[in-house]
Formats: C-alpha cells, sequence, structure tokens
C-alpha cells in the first residue's frame, strides 16, 4: 500500500536500455511500441510503479519491467521518454471551452500565462502594464475598424487604481477597444468606442457610471449596460465559440499534461450544428484531448435531446451527462452561504434555480440513469443537492450514480459524511487557495472558514471521492497547479490556509487522474496505466516524488501521448 | 381633463417614428402565478403586439394553430405577438426584438422564479427601449412563510423591493382577513401599490382597464390627465411625486423641465418611484395622466396633478 506515500520509483537509467533493444525480436511490421522512461506512476495500486510502457492499438498492452516486456512478440522501442517521467493523462474535470477562445483576445490578467502557442504572458500588476500590453495588441490589428479586445484585467491587485475609459483613450483614440474584467461582470471602453456606439452623457442606464461633467466614464457593469457596447460586445463573445477557440484549449490542454477534457456545462450541446462542430474537431487525429461534454440546458424539455446525444460519443468525445448550477461564486458574492454567510452581514447570494425545484429539475435525469454533476460552491448550495439527491435515491434507488458536488469549496465535515453515505463525490476547487485565498481571509468569508475551503483532506479521510480542478478560464489549465494547490495550501501572500487540509502528493495526482477519470464514469478507460486503457501519458520533465512539493507547479510539460500518438507540446 | 380623457390618445408611442419599445418585467418567485399570467396575456393581448421573452416554451399554453413560424427562439402567433426564448440570454433575445420592432407595441420579460425582476428591467433602458414598469408577483398565501425561509427569504424580499406595481395572488384561496393581512404586511416591506389578481391587464402596463368581456377588470379605476402650460421645475416634480395620493398606482407622462436641455422629459411615477428620462421628442406633449383605484376621490387626484401647473 501506499495510499499516502511516495511510491518508490524504478530508475533504471538510459544505459540499462540498450539490453533492451538488443534483445527485441523485431520481425517485420511491428505495431508493438515499448516505451522506456525515467519513472513511471501508474496510479494502479496492483502496479504503482514500472520500468517502461507497451502500447499497441492506442491502448496499453503491458506495464512492467524491462524484463517482463521483452517477452513481448514483436516491439520496437522508442527513447522519446527515457528522461522522462509519465503519469497517467490528467483528466480536468471541470473547465469550460471558453478557455481556449478567450486567448483571441489580449490577456491583460495579473498573473502570468501562458497562451495555446506556448507563449507566456507576463501578469500586468498595474494600469501601466495594461496599456502597454495593449498598446503593443494595437501596433499589430492592421484593419483600422477592427476593434481591440482584450480579457482577464482584474482591479482587485491595483491597490486603488481604477481603469477608466480615458486610460484606454491612451492607446488609441480612433480605433474601439473593450477590456473585459477577470470577472465577466464589467467591462471597460474607450472613447472611440463609446462614440461609435453611442454611449453619450444621455445614456441613462445604471451600471454606466459618469464623472462629475456628466460623461460616461467607460465602465460598463453587468450585461445589460456591457451590450451598450453593441458590435464589440457581441464579437467578445461570438469568437469564443470558434473552431480555433476549441482547437486552443487543446493545446493548452496538451500543455499541462491533460489528456482528457470537460466541456462542463453547453447550453447547446444537443443542438447539431453545435456536435457536428465538436465532432470534426475532437476526433481528428490530430486534436490532442477527450472531451465530455456536459448538457447545461432546460431541463424539462431536454431528457430525450440529452439522451440521443449519447450516440454521437465516440472514444475521444462523449456527450450524455448534465450539469446544473445551483449559486454564484464565492469572490463575486453570488454563492449560497450558511449562516453567519459573508463577513460583516454581506448579503447572501444568488440562486441561479429555485432550491425547491432541484429535485423536480433532476428527477428525470435521475430516472434515465444520467450522470448529473451540481456547481455548489457556498455550503447552502451543497444542503440544497444534497437533500435533493437524498430525496430522489429514496424515491428511485440508483447503483454508481456519481453524483457529483462540483466546487464543494465551503462544504462541511457533516456534509462531507453525507457525501460519503449518499454514494456521491467532490470535485473541490483547489486552485482558488493561491488566487483567493487572501480575499477570502480579508473579505467574503474570513480566516476560519477561509480555513476549511476545499478541504480535500478531510473528503479524503472520509472516503469521499475525491477530483480537483481548475474550472478553467476561472484559473488558467493546468493540473498541476491545482495539485500543488492541494498539497501545500498556500496563498499569494505566502500563508498557508488550513494546513491540516493538506494532502500528500500521492493523493494530489490521483485526485487529477484516476479520481477524476470515475467522476466522468470514464475510469475503466483512462485515469491510470493499466493494461487495456487507452494509452493516455502525461510526460513531466522531472519527478513530482523527488522534487519539493512546493516545486510540484512548476515541474515541466514535455507533453502528452493521446492514444499511443505522442503530442510534444510546442 | 377628465374620465379617460387625454390618456387614449397619449401618443407616447407616436411622436416619434422609431420610438422606444415599452418594456415590462414580470416576475416573483416560484409558485407565486406568472405562467398564468402570462398564458393570459398571450391569449387575450387586448390589441397590443408584445413580444414575449420567457425561459422556457414548454412551460406556456400556445394554441398551436395560432402559430404562424416556429425557428426555435422564437414563435410568431397570428395574433401579432411573438415569443422568444430566453435561452440564449437577454441580449440576444432583445436583438430578437429589435429586427421586428416595427411590428410590436411592447415587450414583457418574464423573469425566472428566483432572478430579480428590478435588475432586469435595466434591459429596459436598452437603445430602442424603455422601461414600463416591474410588476412582481406575491402569492399571498405563502408570501410571509417564505420571507423568514432560510434558503430563499431574501431573495424573495429582493424581488418584492424591486416592484413598482406588485400583484397579490392566489387570493381566491384567502379570506378577507388573510389578504388583508398579507397586504398589510408587503406595505411593511415595500411602498409600491398592491392589487389584487387578477386584475386587468391593461393595469399591468400602466393603460387604463377597457373592460372587455375575455378581462377580469373591474370598469372603475380612474383616471384623469393634467395639460402643463408650461415649463415645470424638478423640484415640483419631486414633491408632486411625494404627494401622491393613496390610491394611485402610476403616472406617466412628456413634459419639459425647467433647465434640462431635452424638449420632453419622460416622467414616470411607479408607487413612490419617480423616474425621469430623456425623450427623443421633437414634438411637444406636457401632458401627464395618472390612473388610480377604485374609491380614489376623483378631487383629490386632480389636485394632485394639479400641483404641476402652478399658479403664477
Amino acid at each position: 500500500m501506499f495510499d499516502t506515500m511516495s511510491p518508490t520509483p524504478c530508475h533504471g537509467g538510459v544505459a540499462s536500455w540498450g539490453g533492451l533493444i538488443m534483445a527485441s525480436r523485431v520481425t517485420g511490421m511491428s505495431k508493438t511500441v515499448i516505451y522506456p522512461a525515467a519513472a513511471i506512476y501508474t496510479m494502479d495500486q496492483s502496479r504503482p510503479t514500472a520500468q517502461a510502457v507497451a502500447v499497441r492499438d492506442g491502448r496499453f498492452l503491458a506495464i512492467g519491467s524491462l524484463d517482463e516486456l521483452s517477452v513481448l512478440d514483436d516491439y520496437t522501442v522508442d527513447n522519446t521518454f527515457a528522461t522522462h517521467t509519465l503519469l497517467p493523462g490528467f483528466v480536468e474535470a471541470h473547465s469550460h471551452s471558453y478557455a481556449g477562445g478567450l486567448w483571441m483576445h489580449t490577456y491583460c490578467g495579473f498573473f502570468d500565462q501562458t497562451d495555446p502557442q506556448g507563449k507566456t504572458w507576463a501578469g500586468c500588476k498595474n494600469i501601466e502594464d495594461v496599456l502597454n500590453r495593449l498598446r503593443q495588441a494595437e501596433a499589430v490589428l492592421l484593419d483600422p475598424n477592427e476593434p481591440l479586445l482584450a480579457w482577464g484585467v482584474d482591479p482587485i491587485y491595483f491597490e486603488g487604481e481604477h481603469l477608466a475609459g480615458s486610460h484606454l483613450d491612451q492607446v488609441s483614440a480612433h480605433r474601439e477597444i473593450l477590456v473585459m474584467h477577470a470577472s465577466l461582470h464589467i467591462a471597460t471602453v474607450n472613447n472611440a468606442l463609446m462614440t461609435a456606439q453611442g454611449i453619450t452623457p444621455d445614456t441613462t442606464m445604471e451600471g454606466v457610471p459618469k464623472d462629475g461633467a456628466g460623461w460616461p466614464i467607460g465602465e460598463l457593469q453587468e450585461p445589460a449596460a456591457m451590450s451598450l457596447a453593441g458590435k464589440p460586445f457581441r464579437s467578445f463573445w461570438g469568437r469564443l465559440r470558434a473552431e480555433h477557440a476549441i482547437q486552443g484549449l487543446g493545446q493548452l490542454a496538451n500543455q499541462a499534461g491533460i489528456t482528457t477534457l470537460t466541456d462542463l456545462g453547453n447550453p447547446t450541446s444537443t443542438d447539431p450544428a453545435t456536435i457536428a462542430q465538436w465532432q470534426k474537431i475532437v476526433n481528428d487525429s490530430q486534436f490532442p484531448a477527450r472531451v465530455s461534454i456536459f448538457n447545461m440546458g432546460n431541463p424539462a424539455t431536454d431528457l430525450q435531446a440529452v439522451t440521443a446525444t449519447r450516440q454521437k460519443s465516440s472514444d475521444k468525445l462523449r456527450f450524455g451527462h448534465v450539469k446544473v448550477v445551483l449559486d454564484g461564486s464565492i469572490q463575486g458574492y453570488t454563492a449560497r452561504l450558511n449562516w453567519p454567510g459573508y463577513l460583516n452581514d454581506r448579503p447572501n447570494g444568488l440562486w441561479l434555480v429555485p432550491p425547491e425545484q432541484v429535485t423536480d429539475l433532476l428527477r428525470p435525469f435521475h430516472e434515465a440513469g444520467l450522470l448529473i454533476h451540481a456547481h455548489c460552491n457556498g455550503d447552502q448550495a451543497v444542503d440544497v443537492f444534497l437533500d435533493s439527491v437524498q430525496e430522489l435515491l429514496t424515491e428511485t434507488p440508483r447503483f454508481d450514480h456519481r453524483y457529483t458536488v462540483q466546487h464543494s469549496q465551503l462544504t462541511t465535515p457533516a456534509q462531507y459524511k453525507r457525501i460519503k453515505s449518499l454514494g456521491m463525490c467532490a470535485n473541490i476547487f483547489s486552485n482558488h487557495t493561491w488566487y483567493w485565498g487572501d480575499q477570502h481571509v480579508t473579505s467574503t468569508v474570513g480566516p476560519d472558514r477561509a480555513a476549511r475551503m476545499n478541504s480535500a483532506r478531510t473528503a479524503l479521510d472520509l472516503g469521499v471521492p475525491l477530483s480537483m480542478h481548475c474550472d478553467a478560464p476561472v484559473t488558467p489549465l493546468g493540473s498541476l497547479h491545482v495539485a500543488w494547490s492541494a498539497v501545500n495550501r498556500v496563498t499569494s501572500s505566502g500563508q498557508t490556509l488550513g494546513p491540516k487540509e493538506r494532502i500528500t502528493v500521492y493523493e494530489a495526482l490521483q485526485a487529477i487522474t484516476i479520481g477524476a477519470a470515475y467522476q466522468l464514469k470514464m475510469d475503466h478507460e483512462i485515469g491510470s496505466i493499466a493494461p487495456g486503457k487507452f494509452a493516455d501519458l502525461a510526460v513531466l520533465k522531472a519527478d513530482p516524488f523527488l522534487e519539493d512539493p512546493m516545486e510540484l507547479r512548476n515541474i515541466g510539460v514535455w507533453g502528452t501521448m493521446l492514444g499511443g500518438k505522442t503530442f510534444p507540446s510546442a | 381633463m377628465g374620465h379617460h380623457a387625454g390618456w387614449k390618445n397619449f401618443p407616447l408611442r407616436l411622436v416619434m417614428k422609431q420610438s422606444p419599445l415599452p418594456l415590462t418585467v414580470i416576475g416573483g418567485y416560484l409558485g407565486a402565478g406568472k405562467t398564468t399570467l402570462i398564458n393570459r396575456l398571450l391569449a387575450d393581448s387586448q390589441g397590443e403586439r408584445l413580444a414575449l421573452l420567457i425561459n422556457d416554451f414548454g412551460d406556456v399554453n400556445i394554441d398551436q394553430s395560432l402559430i404562424t413560424s416556429h425557428d426555435g427562439d422564437t414563435i410568431s402567433l397570428t395574433n401579432g405577438c411573438i415569443c422568444c426564448s430566453l435561452a440564449d440570454g437577454f441580449a440576444s433575445a432583445l436583438d430578437t426584438v429589435k429586427e421586428n420592432a416595427h411590428r410590436l407595441d411592447r415587450v414583457v420579460i418574464e423573469v425566472s422564479g428566483v432572478g430579480q425582476p428590478a435588475k432586469v428591467a435595466l434591459w429596459g433602458q436598452s437603445p430602442g427601449f424603455y422601461s414600463d414598469g416591474v410588476v412582481v408577483l406575491v402569492n399571498g398565501q405563502s408570501i410571509m412563510q417564505r420571507a423568514e425561509d432560510p434558503y430563499v427569504g431574501e431573495t424573495v424580499l429582493a424581488q418584492i423591493k424591486g416592484a413598482d406595481l406588485l400583484l397579490l395572488t392566489h387570493t381566491d384561496l384567502m379570506d378577507s382577513p388573510q389578504v388583508e393581512e398579507a397586504t398589510q404586511w408587503l406595505a411593511t416591506k415595500h411602498q409600491a401599490p398592491v392589487l389584487e389578481s387578477p386584475v386587468a391587464t391593461a393595469l399591468l402596463y400602466g393603460l387604463p382597464p377597457q373592460g372587455t368581456d375575455s378581462d377580469p377588470a373591474p370598469v372603475d379605476y380612474l383616471t384623469a390627465s393634467v395639460v402643463l402650460n408650461k415649463t415645470v421645475d424638478k423640484s415640483i416634480l419631486d414633491l408632486w411625486a411625494k404627494t401622491r395620493p393613496t390610491g394611485v398606482i402610476r403616472a406617466k407622462g412628456l413634459v419639459k423641465i425647467s433647465d434640462r436641455a431635452e424638449n420632453q422629459t419622460d416622467v414616470q411615477l411607479f408607487g413612490p418611484n419617480l423616474v425621469l428620462r430623456p425623450h427623443p421628442s421633437d414634438q411637444t406633449l406636457n401632458t401627464v395622466v395618472a390612473i388610480a383605484r377604485p374609491g380614489t376621490p376623483r378631487a383629490a387626484l386632480i389636485k394632485w396633478l394639479n400641483q404641476l401647473n402652478p399658479a403664477n
């Protein structure tokens, strides 16, 4: 057993592979390829480590020592991974397809982030950084009528500085500029855009703040006001659905070692055009990931449509699961919290569906045997979901339903006990500790409940099937960062939140591989390195069990293997 | 000035060719009766060509024989109304409405049971529209208990506080002390007028009820209007709004406000809330109309309206 300790790797070293090659019996066309590696961690307890994997027909044929594999017929040896560490391809069980599309716009976020082409963009630490970034982007736009669209700016980090339209006027007085904030609830626009779109002192809409002289300052708050930005606003969202947005998502996954993605919450996943688009892109052998698409639609009418989409699934593309959203976000103060709610009596959050309707909403899907995941950031939303699942399971018992609490950020130990006893799973948003942990301490829930947030240790100790996620693009697509967050629970300012809730490196890597695969009902196919499973690998440039746990997120990713095909990242 | 005088001919939307469409928001918690109301609006549109923006076509009873076209997100009906799905959001649905604005009279948005109607009403401030009131339905039987609910209490109260007009529903299942109790309770939460459902649909739009056969309206609602003989000071409008007789449900008009650049300002009085917006009018109307509950003293209503015409 190495449930909670690091396994002992087999570090054979490159030199010893010569023997294997010499011993190989190559007789004509060989379909079996043996990949020796510096270390292999299978996430499969029966054979936790290995020296090499043998791959045939897109699947793992055998896993073992060099001696063991040398008895195979007709193999070739590929030393591509000889100095690398292999893990099962990472599984991101809560991401959104538009994470790829946002990169079609200029990145202005606070943290360094890497785009689908592999270029790392430095974080914008102040308004001048934002303006410089925009100037560079503006300089390469050839068509003077093309609006400059940007995303990710987060003034919460700018210490009181307020991004206004007049700042953006310094970038261009003629080109329309729209900068979407990280929250996606506010956009800042320049004077050229306001002039072109008719946002004037006569604009009376709320959410369009004005200066002392009555001129709009260029901030558009909430969707109604943002829609005043007209065509640039529509372009911002419209482009996220384009084909190369999905291609970008695949590239981001590849850089992160992810071989299975989710589009967790697609409102048009029963639409034939959407299905055809995803089929065309993902089923192409060049696309480097599998994708599981969860429908997020109107449940009363969609059961038949969702069930029908299951016929459209393939080895790489899965349809037919369901997501519902119960509440908002904690950092946006829209998650539903049990008493005492947000700090200093700030109003409680929003329900996305009426709590007493959740059971009725889920019932047809429950009875049809579909997999259902529910977005519950706040603990009150968790209560509502658990009550509904309990009611449904009492009415119509189901085995192996894998109901999953998504985000599960403030879930209490008592709730985890219920999750366990109801046979449910938790997919925890562990990246929050790093990205908003400090804000949770000072502003949203205070140090006590911030220490309880994303409590993976409690979930594991109670036997709750665990996964962890990044919710890209809310935080960048990156499984090692997710694992690092759960292992270290360090905030951006360096404090450790709830150190007793930390989990081991091995547990964290389990959660982002076999743990996530289980929640997608794919653990019989992916999530561990075992004979018969798809040959999906995360190829790392260092051994996560030998590195300092604080370095986990910095481990280089060579790329991936998907179904036996190698995908080196750019 | 007189009963209905001025109102029927009130050309708020005829002033300009591209006049903005009035946009009415209907909200209320689960079980408040929104779907029943929406079905009634659709079945008897009172000659208004409505664009109904709804969350789920499945909830609405649309007589198949009345459908002239159905393109997925939009259903067109023989009575000139269209239904638009909100599945792609408000911006997309309102784009559809704009494309059809020339053959529509009004937009009605149904807000989801947990949605905040006052926030949705912001869309009524988009170009091409004007906000024509927030109607919030309240289930008289359950509201006081619901307001204490740890899960949805503040959601329900926030809905109520965003209303321009409160519609008390399920009163047929309540006795009159219960209706009185619920009405009194609502008055402690929010100042908006409370009407008992069902009411004439016209009242929801701030129009005088005509009392047609299909419309269960009592005909004795009181309406009156005043023509302003000169510009009016903002301070007088503010005072006027604060001193409305208790029976006033709604008042609206176009006036010229002193020291304001625009030729005409759209005046909307919803309950206690005075909303003034520049109106893109090249004509001068200078008229304000008001509608009040049955039993409101007519003299008081007229006297109140005449405050807008102070003696020289």
